[in-house]
């Protein structure tokens, strides 16, 4: 499947992990310049794609087809960022009927050194 | 630049960021800004219904919401987003005009406390948000200080 507008933008790809992604360090992600820090919108957009694309291949692992969107994010920026790449990766808290709550954590360095944490609230709309 | 409220000073900036979406600063009143900005075919999500990635929404509220906190500050100093909340209550189409408006409620112990939200023409709300900013933040590069906390 080819990438849409906003994933070239922020140049998100999946990784070997399947519930993982990345977004792929571009100059247009700085939010502060002068410390070459990733904007936080950027991180929060990195959070919100992995927790519906998690949240999907999950659903797909339960043989439900549905149209996910995204309804609520909250966002902890645990540590300044650097002009490098962004990892995140997504888990279900709890799939129910037409809701879905995921977690997400993100890095850079190391998994073990997250920048920010989310906690994503999905709606599950059946086709 | 000198007479210009921060988040003008951002949005007509040359920020790489920024200078992707066209914006327009509408005013600011004490503590509040507000903003106008069309909705970027760059952020395209779904394209057949042309409806933008919740980031854009995300983005823009970051934006503005600190640029009220920078507003209210009698000087200038660096701040950090602390927390950032959004509801998505629907996806922006590309080129539609989106009004943003962000207010510094409070600042309480170096924590501001903002509010935002972004509307359609119709002023239908498009997400609305709650965030915690520190202000006084370090403002070096993460490359001198590695195992330090900026907030």
């Amino acid at each position: 499947m080819s990438a849409t507008p906003a994933e070239t933008w922020f140049a998100v790809s999946p990784t070997d992990d399947p519930d993982c992604w990345k977004i792929t360090f571009q100059e247009h992600h700085l939010g502060n310049p002068l410390i070459r820090s990733i904007h936080g919108g950027v991180v929060g957009s990195l959070i919100e794609h992995t927790a519906e694309k998690a949240l999907d291949r999950a659903l797909a692992e339960k043989s439900r087809s549905a149209k996910l969107e995204l309804t609520t994010s909250a966002i902890d920026y645990l540590r300044v960022t650097k002009d490098s790449d962004l990892y995140a990766r997504g888990s279900v808290m709890r799939i129910a009927r037409r809701v879905a709550f995921m977690d997400v954590v993100c890095w850079q360095d190391s998994e073990d050194l997250p920048v920010a944490r989310g906690a994503c609230t999905l709606r599950i709309l059946e086709e | 630049m000198a007479d210009l409220h921060p988040i003008q000073v951002f949005f007509s900036s040359h920020h790489p960021l920024a200078s992707r979406v066209q914006a327009d600063f509408s005013g600011s009143a004490g503590d509040t800004v507000r903003v106008a900005i069309e909705a970027p075919q760059d952020l395209v999500q779904d394209s057949e219904t042309n409806s933008l990635h919740t980031g854009f929404a995300t983005i823009v509220l970051d934006s503005i919401m600190g640029g009220a906190v920078m507003g209210s500050l009698e000087k200038l100093v660096p701040i950090a987003t602390v927390g950032l909340s959004v509801s998505h209550l629907r996806r922006p189409v590309s080129g539609e005009t989106i009004h943003g408006k962000a207010t510094c409620v409070s600042v309480y112990n170096s924590l501001a406390y903002v509010t935002g939200e972004l509307r359609d023409e119709n002023e239908e709300p498009v997400a609305i948000a709650t965030g915690t900013f520190m202000i006084g933040t370090r403002a070096t590069s993460i490359r001198d200080r590695s195992e330090e906390s900026r907030i």
